[in-house]
């Protein structure tokens, strides 16, 4: 008999029936993923199906074979990937901004120093 | 929680609560501990399986997203809360399920707007098409609480979450 989640931590007795010792609550578990282990865990995804998560995504016939759960993280995964994308480019953008804005101060200030010179 | 714009710490706050003040009946028992997953403040989603001895499950997954040109707030824009017979297990030995598979009551977005499959897989019964409950409204504690009731007073599902389709 495969080992259910309701038998972790509980009991069967002698006649196979499951004894409920206690029902306990875990920790909320909470965790980051960077954006290299969301690629890797669509590319999981991807290998399992043998398909891009474009034709994923654009397909009904494959969504319906799959168990609800699957199609439900591979389109979060691929959600949040987007989102990492996207706030890596605004990261991105600030910083060039703050480092056009620091060169343009230093050249300022050096054109004081020439004109003070 | 729901549909309403929220931000990480509000969201959290308010799980926090909830999932401290839960008490899980004697024959359940958590096969997937709610596990938050999160890429960026705005970005997150959780899943949470409950498993009960009768061999019926319940299966929680919600999925927020950036309010767009919106700072530091969030809103839910997947939502999954089955509860229904053990069919099959997947890959990691959790509840699995196919549309074909039995329902007692889902609430999901799967196809676009909110809907409710009660007691079959068809018909989708859309949030206008249900009286006495709003389907956006509900949050995972609000269904996984119901269901409970459910069990414990073995009232049906729709007299226990007061609702008409």
């Amino acid at each position: 008999m495969t080992k259910s989640a309701l038998d972790i931590g509980n009991e069967r007795t002698y006649d196979g029936t499951l004894r409920i010792l206690e029902a306990q609550m875990s920790p909320i578990r909470e965790q980051f993923l960077t954006l290299l282990e969301v690629e890797e865990l669509i590319h999981k995804f991807e290998e399992k199906y043998q398909v891009s998560t474009t034709e994923f995504l654009t397909s009904t016939e494959l969504r319906a074979k799959m168990l609800d759960d699957e199609v439900f993280q591979w389109e979060a995964f691929n959600a949040h990937r987007d989102e990492l994308e996207r706030a890596a480019e605004e990261v991105r953008s600030d910083y060039l901004k703050h480092l056009k804005t620091s060169q343009d101060d230093s050249r300022g200030a050096n054109n004081n120093l020439a004109l003070a010179a | 929680m729901a549909r309403r714009p929220t931000d990480y710490a509000a969201f959290r706050a308010i799980v926090d609560q909830n999932y401290s003040a839960l008490t899980l009946p004697s024959d359940c028992k958590e096969s997937h501990p709610l596990d938050i997953v999160r890429v960026t403040p705005d970005s997150w989603h959780l899943r949470w399986y409950l498993e009960f001895s009768d061999n019926k499950y319940v299966r929680i997954a919600e999925r927020y997203e950036k309010f767009s040109k919106m700072m530091s707030l969030s809103r839910r824009i997947n939502v999954a809360y089955h509860y229904g017979e053990i069919t099959r297990r997947g890959p990691d030995s959790l509840p699995g399920h196919l549309a074909s598979d039995p329902v007692d009551m889902r609430i999901d977005d799967s196809c676009g707007a909110i809907h409710l499959h009660y007691n079959s897989q068809n018909p989708h019964h859309p949030n206008d098409a249900v009286k006495g409950l709003d389907l956006d409204d509900l949050d995972m504690f609000g269904f996984v609480n119901g269901i409970f009731k459910h069990r414990a007073n073995q009232k049906p599902l729709h007299v226990v979450f007061g609702f008409k389709v």
